[in-house]
């Protein structure tokens, strides 16, 4: 239990309840000095800049989880469609060199792994391709001109049976949806296409020439039936 | 009148409630509104203005972390919350300092204040916090806590870990010397609050 007051006690509690709201004279406290120390550690701020962070974080996982799947899923679309808008290898077989990408492009059409489905073109014009350049160019040309001049060279230029005729002749591009298996009995019918780098020479041990050296060493078999000769 | 005083403790209702959501424009109305006052709280506890201002700093980081528990009843009732939160943080400020306990090496005799606190001016509420802040630190404690704060001596025995009848002898001796000073200056308690 408390013991009743002293008169100075008293005297001081009165006297310090009438102190000014002020900081003391001669102190350089300066409270929005201290508050801006304070501040930056106040609960209530911390928490609003985690959930600002988290959900910044969420966001940019999903948009690289979005554009990854939208990357491998477009990719395998557009080989496809690279390679079924080639011009077939059918009409210029001997032209086109055979190398490694083309083998590539072409186990990629015969992975059973891909879609079942693919597009194709169906109707292919055999066009040379000097007739098509030249096509294009005059197309070119021609709708690149105004509209007076081509009216005036309609009226005076006698209308020739070639310009419509290669117009006639682009080839116009159709697409048939048809089954995986289609495209590999086509594949097995053409004439199968060899890799000429290197080969297997069977027959006696004669002399090389020198070019043929200088490119792959053969490999060279006795025709004996002995193995161990 | 009453009119205003209802409203205005409305206002501070409102205020506790935005400090509980974690406003920071609350919080800073109500740093402001009180940051002057507690700095004198604290500095009568803690000489030093710098470590003062730390007291304060930390009291009220832990106001603001549990404003939640606080229940408004009136605008005492907050300044009480708010000088406990304060008085303990400079406690526990000089127990960290090993300031405390420092009762049983003090002497009364000669003890004079360190500067002549506030020359110029009369014997107002001022000097006297000044004469008070020049008090021995185991007096100004007990003084400060049993005087101004009104703890009893078993629970300043509690918060400063001494016994009550050293709180005890710690309050006579303070008085005896606040009250020698005070009549350095030509001051009579007695006759004042008599």
């Amino acid at each position: 239990m408390k013991q009743p007051d002293e008169p100075l006690d008293q005297w001081v509690r009165q006297a310090l309840n009438d102190l000014p709201d002020t900081p003391p004279p001669g102190s350089a406290f300066n409270a929005d000095q201290v508050w801006r120390q304070m501040h930056p550690s106040l609960p209530g701020a911390a928490p609003q800049r985690r959930v600002g962070t988290v959900w910044w974080l969420a966001a940019a996982c999903a948009a690289v989880l979005l554009i990854s799947w939208l990357y491998l899923e477009l990719e395998p679309a557009e080989k496809v469609a690279s390679v079924t808008n080639r011009p077939p290898a059918a009409s210029t077989p001997t032209n086109r060199p055979v190398g490694p990408l083309a083998l590539r492009q072409q186990t990629a059409v015969r992975d059973p792994s891909a879609k079942a489905v693919r597009e194709r073109t169906v109707r292919r014009v055999n066009v040379p391709e000097s007739n098509l350049v030249e096509q294009t160019e005059l197309t070119e040309a021609i709708t690149a001109m105004p509209a007076e001049t081509l009216r005036i060279a309609a009226k005076t230029i006698p209308s020739t049976p070639e310009v419509p005729k290669a117009l006639a002749t682009v080839p116009k591009r159709q697409f048939r949806v048809v089954h995986a298996n289609e495209l590999q009995a086509e594949d097995e019918k053409r004439p199968k296409l060899y890799q000429t780098e290197n080969f297997v020479r069977l027959g006696d041990e004669g002399e090389l020439r020198p070019d043929e050296g200088e490119i792959a060493k053969p490999l060279i078999l006795r025709l004996t039936n002995k193995p161990n000769q | 009148m009453q009119m205003s005083t209802r409203t205005g403790q409305e206002m501070d209702q409102q205020l506790i409630e935005q400090c509980k959501r974690g406003n920071a424009f609350a919080q800073k109305r109500l740093f402001d509104q009180y940051a002057n006052r507690l700095f004198r709280v604290s500095l009568r506890y803690v000489r030093n203005e710098s470590d003062a201002e730390e007291v304060l700093m930390n009291g009220f980081m832990k106001v603001f972390r549990s404003i939640s528990n606080f229940a408004y009843r009136d605008d005492n009732g907050l300044e009480a919350w708010l000088r406990r939160i304060i008085v303990n943080e400079a406690l526990q400020y000089l127990r960290a300092n090993r300031s405390l306990p420092l009762f049983q090496s003090e002497e009364t005799a000669g003890i004079q204040p360190d500067s002549n606190p506030l020359p110029d001016m009369g014997l107002d509420a001022e000097r006297i916090y000044a004469l008070i802040r020049e008090l021995p630190t185991g007096y100004r404690t007990v003084f400060n806590l049993y005087a101004i704060e009104g703890y009893t001596h078993r629970e300043i025995a509690e918060q400063l870990s001494i016994s009550e009848n050293t709180s005890k002898s710690q309050l006579s001796k303070a008085r005896a010397l606040l009250q020698q000073w005070l009549t350095n200056y030509g001051y009579e308690a007695t006759r004042r609050t008599s």
